[in-house]
């Protein structure tokens, strides 16, 4: 194999510890961004110096898991640890970034639960079928009749994930 | 490296995958295209936190303070890759370009090709005109088509 195709956190597990803190800051930023919040509050709500976030921020490499849980509760975050297997035993491909779990799981409607998943899956298969009815009909140009509107949390799954609508439309054939 | 004007290399030991590849500009004649010995003198550190930031483009992913296009740039050509060192902004300067037009238009490359060491907010459009310029080098394009057969200038025909 082309060692250049060998991903560099397969060196050492110091580098590979490097690349999952970076992934964990990203999301730090994501939140500090999104509500406006400085290094100097972020310093501020740990009780420590401006200088040790930015440190944390830039060179993350030294984070450990308290500080990762100090960190994310300072924003109003919580954080998991995960580990899973992608079949590169090797890791010739590196890890998965820990925004593609997030996607992952917001695309599931942030389940709780096990429970919530199985009821996603149930809701997603309904829907599922409501939209292969909707297609099949205007494909076959035939009449359907809207019956009903209902609001609530959308499952519909798409690009515009986050910013689907909330309403849903019931159809049936006359 | 060899004797032509420019030539492209891919950024080693990141996840190059079919949807996004990153590769740097080489030259021996222009002087302003200096990516790659950036990158190979860097410290492991700030190595890895650019190897981080390589990655996380090529994963699909997006974060304005790690690497980001410009909105109102022909094409959205132009690309940047941002980081930090001794409270320094450092960036790399590049452009997005399509080589597989035929085969797998989907698929991005990034093409790194110069360092600057930012000092003011806004970006020096100097800068942006270099890289503007490179895009319609015949030599760059050449190098490009190298690796790349399909390869064509973005935009033409």
């Amino acid at each position: 194999m082309n060692k250049d195709t060998i991903h560099w956190t397969a060196k050492s597990n110091e580098d590979f510890q490097y690349r999952v803190a970076m992934d964990f800051v990203v999301q730090l930023e994501k939140k500090m961004d999104a509500e406006g919040i400085t290094q100097q509050e972020l310093a501020r709500r740990l009780g420590v110096s401006v200088s040790r976030v930015s440190q944390v921020i830039n060179k993350p490499g030294r984070l450990n898991l308290k500080s990762i849980v100090d960190y994310a509760r300072a924003l109003g975050l919580k954080a998991a640890v995960i580990a899973y297997e992608d079949g590169d035993q090797l890791n010739i491909l590196g890890p998965v970034n820990s925004e593609i779990f997030i996607m992952s799981w917001q695309k599931l409607g942030c389940p709780k639960t096990a429970f919530d998943i199985e009821d996603f899956k149930q809701t997603h298969a309904e829907n599922m079928i409501l939209r292969s009815n909707i297609f099949s009909a205007w494909k076959m140009h035939e009449p359907f009749t809207l019956i009903g509107v209902v609001t609530g949390k959308s499952v519909l799954p798409g690009n515009d994930w986050n910013e689907a609508s909330s309403t849903q439309s019931y159809i049936d054939k006359p | 490296m060899p004797p032509d004007e420019y030539a492209i290399t891919f950024v080693p030991n990141v996840r190059q995958n079919e949807r996004r590849k990153i590769v740097f500009l080489e030259s021996n004649t222009d002087a302003d295209i200096v990516a790659r010995k950036v990158f190979d003198d860097l410290v492991p550190n700030v190595k890895r936190t650019l190897q981080g930031r390589f990655d996380h483009w090529l994963d699909g992913l997006h974060h304005k303070k790690y690497h980001h296009g410009w909105d109102n740039e022909p094409n959205r050509s132009l690309y940047v890759i941002k980081w930090n060192d001794k409270q320094k902004c450092h960036r790399f300067y590049g452009f997005i370009c399509h080589p597989k037009p035929k085969t797998n238009p989907r698929l991005e490359l990034c093409v790194l090709a110069m360092h600057v060491i930012k000092t003011t907010w806004e970006t020096d459009p100097t800068d942006l005109n270099g890289v503007r310029r490179l895009i319609k080098v015949p030599t760059v394009i050449q190098a490009i088509v190298k690796l790349f057969p399909e390869y064509r200038e973005e935009g033409k025909k």
